[in-house]
């Protein structure tokens, strides 16, 4: 397996790199994991390694040794020197994917057989021959291998529980098919690919705001007067941990053929307990995602959720236009960027539903690390629209009567 | 829903009529709240990741400035196209300056400063 990394300066981990010049990006360049292929415990050398949810830690499968990751935000010094942050600093991970290539081949260690691991969906993959466990723990150029995993920590049973008491509270107006399909046991733990971003900016927001002088109010109705303003906010912002997707189909949340917004909605996590990156973690249990998006695609996802965050943090500061403030527009100057790619945890169920020709992929999520749930379910419109109109026909059968009683009468 | 039936009802004449509409109304308005209610409730199309709520930011620095444009009057308790509780909706006119400055846009003519409450020109650093 050949191992391509870009031409770009580096700097050491933990450090601030130096600012970005017109020749591209810095390179943070992330500790080096445990080396690609087999993957034996320190203790008997067995590559049968599981890792345990409930205690955080892996686990060799023959000496039940036990031992944990190393924690990514302290290797490499994540949460230090935002406010020193000028032009764009890429993780190892992080650098643009040069070979789309899905299919890595790996010679075993074992006994020296060739391995094909499919990185869509796994970096790990067991020799048909002599039973080893292969593992790629190291960047390769297809972007599948991240700087960091976040471990899942709900387990499977403890998932199920969770979208089955959601789907509970949603099952009287359900789609029949979706009920008739629904088995909670298909949901599947999958890594999802993200960056973790830490920026530098400065935002600037602009427009107009009412505050209210008087009420004139008549019989009918009321006056309302206000002085406008024109109103100018300047924020400078350090912003750590931004979680941005880089997925492109998962990305897009207004998509309509499928809910992502609900994979985005069950966000945050704790990253700042992301461990160097280990397929390990992985094991059979789970899969994971392929990053298809570069920094310079993510990009402008995490440029709008820094304006969103600006929007929030002036809030406080324009509490006194208490008719409202019309912002026109938003300005963002990024001074600098961290990014950091990594695997989160998501236990995911999707269904698709098939109406009027179109086809429209429901998800429910339930967070890897917190066990937040959220969900779209296909809604039964025959039966909704049936509650809706006998609702509507039963009031009316008592008011409408007595309207035109009162119109009959009061005239 | 129903405060809008009424409001609805007051706003358009007095009397028997206000009432009569009201409960002309009454069926087709709950049906509606329902029907969204089930939308709202199944779809979640509006759960979105809120980075403003849960992502930690430090404000180093905030400029303000509060011009007095002019008084306006208003049937509305609310200004027209306010937006600013819809904090993940982008304004009408967005930049990105990558490694550059913010853009200062020319103050609207016929702008004089004042402050909100009627103070000097409320430009604060810091």
């Amino acid at each position: 397996m050949t191992n391509d990394t870009p031409a770009v300066p580096d700097a050491a981990p933990g450090s601030v790199p130096e600012p970005t010049t017109a020749s591209g990006p810095v390179i943070n360049a992330t500790p080096a994991g445990a080396a690609d292929g087999v993957n034996r415990c320190s203790r008997c050398g067995a590559t049968e390694v599981q890792w345990l949810p409930e205690k955080g830690t892996y686990r060799c499968e023959f000496c039940r040794f036990e031992w944990s990751g190393e924690r990514l935000d302290e290797a490499m010094g994540l949460s230090e020197g935002i406010d020193k942050l000028e032009g764009t600093v890429l993780s190892s991970a992080s650098v643009d994917i040069a070979d789309d290539s899905a299919l890595v081949t790996m010679k075993c260690q074992g006994c020296g057989a060739e391995v094909v691991i499919d990185t869509n969906h796994n970096l790990q993959a067991r020799c048909h021959w002599c039973k080893h466990v292969l593992s790629i723990n190291n960047v390769i150029p297809n972007g599948a291998v991240p700087d960091g995993i976040l471990p899942f920590l709900v387990t499977k049973e403890q998932a199920m529980h969770s979208i089955q008491s959601f789907y509970d509270q949603r099952k009287r107006f359900a789609s029949p098919a979706f009920a008739a399909s629904f088995k909670p046991e298909n949901i599947m733990g999958v890594y999802m690919p993200y960056m973790t971003v830490d920026g530098n900016v400065s935002v600037r927001l602009d427009g107009e705001g009412e505050i209210q002088t008087r009420i004139v109010r008549s019989d009918k109705s009321a006056t309302y007067y206000a002085d406008r303003f024109q109103v100018m906010r300047q924020v400078g912002l350090l912003i750590d941990d931004l979680i941005v997707e880089t997925s492109s189909d998962k990305a897009n949340i207004q998509s309509v053929t499928s809910t992502t917004n609900i994979i985005n909605a069950v966000l945050p996590f704790d990253v700042k307990n992301i461990v160097r990156f280990n397929a390990n973690y992985l094991g059979s249990e789970f899969t994971s995602e392929r990053r298809d998006m570069d920094v310079s695609h993510a990009d402008d996802y995490a440029y709008n959720h820094m304006m969103t965050i600006a929007r929030g943090a002036v809030l406080p500061s324009i509490a006194k236009y208490n008719r409202g403030v019309k912002w026109d527009a938003e300005q963002v100057a990024v001074k600098g960027t961290r990014w950091t790619a990594v695997l989160l945890p998501v236990w995911l169920y999707g269904y698709v539903e098939k109406k009027n020709g179109r086809e429209i992929t429901h998800y429910i999520a339930v967070n890897g690390r917190t066990g937040a749930t959220m969900g779209s379910v296909p809604i039964n419109t025959k039966k909704a629209a049936l509650v809706c109109w006998a609702t509507a026909i039963g009031i009316s059968i008592f008011t409408w009567p007595l309207a035109i009683a009162v119109l009959w009468f009061g005239s | 829903m129903w405060t809008e039936a009424v409001i609805l009802a007051e706003s358009s004449s007095d009397g028997p009529g206000a009432f009569a509409l009201f409960l002309f109304l009454a069926g087709p308005i709950t049906a509606l709240g329902i029907w969204g209610w089930i939308k709202s409730h199944y779809r979640n199309a509006a759960a979105r990741y809120k980075p403003e709520v849960v992502v930690d930011y430090k404000v180093t620095d905030i400029q303000e400035s509060d011009t007095f444009l002019r008084e306006t009057k208003s049937g509305s308790s609310r200004m027209a196209g306010a937006n600013e509780k819809d904090v993940h909706v982008r304004a009408a006119y967005i930049r990105i300056f990558q490694h550059g400055e913010l853009e200062q846009p020319a103050q609207q003519p016929g702008a004089t400063d004042a402050a909100p409450d009627g103070a000097a020109p409320n430009t604060t650093e810091g």
